[in-house]
């Protein structure tokens, strides 16, 4: 096949599903939130409210694009421009299947939390144009908490790549395909990191940067329209791209334990899909009940609890798993025995 | 203090005239603010900010920290909170000066609800106060009907029913824990918790079924009337409660495991907007800010009126006065309340729910002063009397003006997301407030 016709159809398909996830992750998000607040949820239109988001799209489109009277102009079009970006390319990353990924690359962690560090950026870019108090508090707070949560973020991946030897995340499924899903020996790691990705997507308990009860939006108070629809679904869509990131590192990415990752086929994305979705209801889960941090309170836990933990952490890890290679030809085959595989 | 203000007036020869060029004095001498009265108390940060920020809104004659040396220090900005901002409960303006997330100083502005409800109450009749009352105090309407309606009583005389008595202890404990519920759920909610608020409406709900069924309303009762109460209790009505009454208890230990039991609320609320005892009493703190900081003092026990008297209830206290024992003092009030609806519902008398008053109720010449205590604190109605069918001076004392003056003092130094939930914890109705 030609090499750009590829590329447009994967473009194609990353927007489709970043369009249907979106949708997917609004109805969800309505429904779960809503049995956790022993609320129902949409039930009008439809059955069990499932086309209440074509209303809200309508809604949306329809509004008055407006944007503030003093305001920065281009910056204020262009931040919610600067948040999806980096997220639609992020996407490009994701091992969908057997090499069903748009971007095979061999940096392909690296690259991919690179973009994912850029959104705080637009965030920064849209409280900064929008000329309002509010806007610029939440977006000074997005900054302070990407520096807080980007560096465990960093350090939680270490032990996934430390066993899988590879950037590639696609090598990186197949290790797990091949010993056992990283989240079992990296368990700590696998915590720092759902915390992190939980900051990362601005979902509560670390909304700090929209906090509704103190910033009425914070930086998105002033956008309406669909430049507030494109800030939400890159919310959305980092929801996805992060619950993914997740499940590719620690939860085995698109394979089953004790099926041929060759043989997956046409299952491969469904089984990512479901498990990304499982993640996303944990996400839902931690945003239901609990009080926000505060901004000190969350660089405290950022710099003085959850940096020394990880660096110690990869540390301890490193050595055990050296420990672990050393010993392994005499533990394997009793390991082996223990589990059946003879 | 004189009834008649225009006699007063006559009498020293002054003349109307001369009231208000003395009025335009004193506002004229409040507006002239010299750059000093701005600076005053202010201490230069430095390099960064030479000058505080200017402009009429800056909060003046309010307390301003200074800013720390060992910290770095940025331009203030203001920032005007309300009135139309999602956690200020109801339409509260606060100015803060702020360094950052860091409050120097801040400024309560209040009014924006004011409907002139004492002066409307000197155009209606003795029975029609209820429903100005219920109008000021929006959120729990029985407790401040009832103070109305003692002091009527106290003018007019009137024996009040005892199960007319009863019922008003009931409803005001009904009503109380819809208050309490109304309030401890968006505080959670300003804390960032989304969940705790639901799951107390979803409790309130019964109770304002209960108010519904007896009174006919779900916000403006208009229940109690001098020497009576509209309405006996029903069935249904003692159902609801007795269903409620088998649950509270689960119920409050499942609101407690949700919210206080959280790490992350008690980080955020715990030594956060601390109300000494002194303040508080300096400030006239009442109700659960006042136990809240340590005083044992409650209406219902310590100068009880209808049937308090007769119920067995304790008086819940809390020591340190931050934000997490306002709180809990509060839940531990709703316990309290469900043991005096209990029993009410087992104890309340037979007979009649109204006594023979009047339909125009004319009351003597003179004054009473009917205070209850309410949801928020100590709710008083002074009636100045001159012997016909309407008050001629209604004073309604708001206990939340004045936590809203012990809120303002804290501000300096508190951040902005616990100013945020520190002013909630103080539970304004801005109804009542701004009257």
């Amino acid at each position: 096949m030609n090499a750009w016709l590829q590329a447009i159809l994967w473009v194609l398909m990353i927007i489709v599903v970043m369009l249907v996830n979106g949708s997917l992750i609004i109805y969800m998000l309505r429904k779960v939130l809503g049995a956790a607040h022993l609320r129902i949820g949409p039930q009008e239109l439809g059955p069990a409210g499932i086309f209440q988001l074509i209303p809200d799209i309508i809604k949306l489109l329809t509004k008055e694009d407006r944007h503030p009277t003093h305001s920065d102009k281009w910056l204020y079009i262009l931040a919610p421009i600067i948040i999806f970006l980096p997220i639609l390319v992020a996407f490009g990353f994701l091992p969908f299947g057997y090499h069903m990924v748009a971007a095979d690359v061999n940096i392909g962690l690296l690259m991919m939390l690179a973009f994912i560090a850029l959104v705080p950026l637009g965030v920064f870019a849209a409280g900064w144009a929008s000329h309002n108090k509010y806007s610029l508090i939440g977006a000074v707070r997005s900054i302070g908490a990407a520096i807080t949560y980007e560096i465990p973020l960093l350090l939680s991946v270490i032990p996934v790549v430390i066993m899988a030897g590879s950037l590639n995340l696609s090598e990186i499924v197949l290790a797990q395909a091949d010993s056992i899903w990283f989240i079992i020996p990296a368990l700590p790691s696998a915590i720092i990191f759902l915390i992190c990705a939980q900051m990362e997507t601005n979902q509560a308990p670390f909304d700090m940067t929209e906090a509704e009860g103190e910033l009425v939006a914070g930086f998105s108070t002033e956008y309406s329209a669909m430049r507030f629809g494109f800030i939400f679904l890159a919310e959305f869509a980092g929801n996805f791209v992060l619950a993914g990131l997740a499940v590719t590192l620690f939860l085995g990415g698109w394979t089953l334990p004790g099926i041929d990752p060759a043989a997956m086929g046409i299952f491969a994305p469904i089984v990512f899909v479901i498990k990304t979705y499982a993640v996303i209801f944990l996400f839902m889960m931690l945003r239901g009940n609990f009080s926000r941090f505060r901004v000190d309170k969350l660089a405290q836990m950022g710099w003085k609890r959850m940096i020394p933990f990880t660096l110690v952490w990869i540390i301890v890890f490193a050595i055990g798993f050296r420990g672990f290679q050393l010993v392994q030809p005499s533990v394997g085959p009793f390991l082996n025995s223990l589990l059946g595989g003879g | 203090m004189g009834l008649n203000s225009s006699q007063d007036a006559t009498s020293t020869g002054s003349t109307i005239s001369d009231y208000i060029s003395r009025d335009h004095e004193i506002i004229d001498d409040h507006e002239v603010v010299s750059q000093e009265d701005l600076t005053e108390g202010y201490i230069n940060p430095g390099w960064l900010s030479p000058e505080p920020p200017s402009g009429i809104t800056v909060p003046r004659n309010v307390n301003r920290i200074a800013d720390d040396p060992l910290q770095l220090c940025t331009d203030h900005y203001l920032l005007n909170v309300g009135p139309q901002h999602p956690s200020t409960h109801g339409a509260l303006r606060v100015v803060m000066e702020l360094d950052g997330e860091r409050i120097m100083s801040g400024e309560a502005h209040v009014g924006q609800l004011h409907r002139g409800i004492e002066k409307l109450a000197e155009h209606r009749r003795y029975h029609q106060l209820a429903t100005l009352v219920d109008r000021a105090d929006y959120v729990s309407g029985i407790t401040a009907e009832t103070a109305t309606a003692l002091a009527v009583e106290q003018l007019a005389e009137i024996e009040v029913p005892a199960r007319a008595q009863w019922l008003r202890c009931l409803m005001s404990e009904v009503n109380r824990v819809a208050s309490h519920y109304m309030w401890m759920g968006p505080t959670g909610l300003d804390s960032g918790a989304m969940g705790i608020f639901l799951y107390m409406q979803h409790d309130r709900e019964i109770f304002l079924d209960v108010l519904e069924e007896m009174t006919g309303q779900r916000l403006m009762f208009n229940y109690v009337r001098p020497g009576k109460v509209t309405g006996d209790l029903t069935p249904r009505a003692e159902q609801l409660l007795r269903d409620y009454l088998k649950i509270g208890t689960q119920r409050l230990q499942e609101h407690w495991d949700s919210l206080f039991a959280s790490e992350l609320f008690q980080v955020r609320t715990q030594g956060i907007g601390v109300l000494t005892r002194e303040q508080a009493l300096d400030y006239g703190a009442t109700g659960f800010v006042l136990r809240a900081s340590g005083v044992d003092w409650d209406l219902r026990r310590d100068r009880p009126y209808d049937a308090y008297n007769q119920f067995e209830f304790d008086v819940m206290t809390r020591t340190n006065g931050d934000i997490f024992d306002r709180m809990v003092c509060r839940l531990d009030e709703v316990r309290q309340s469900l043991r005096i609806i209990e029993q009410c519902l087992d104890g309340m008398p037979e007979g009649p729910v109204a006594a023979r008053v009047p339909k125009v109720l004319r009351v003597p010449e003179g004054e009473a002063c009917g205070i209850v205590e309410s949801a928020r604190g100590e709710v008083g109605i002074h009636i100045y009397s001159d012997g016909s069918d309407r008050p001629l001076r209604m004073r309604y004392r708001p206990p939340t003006l004045y936590s809203l003056a012990m809120a303002e003092s804290l501000l300096p130094g508190m951040m902005l997301a616990d100013a945020i939930v520190g002013m909630g914890s103080f539970d304004f109705c801005f109804g009542e407030v701004d009257r």
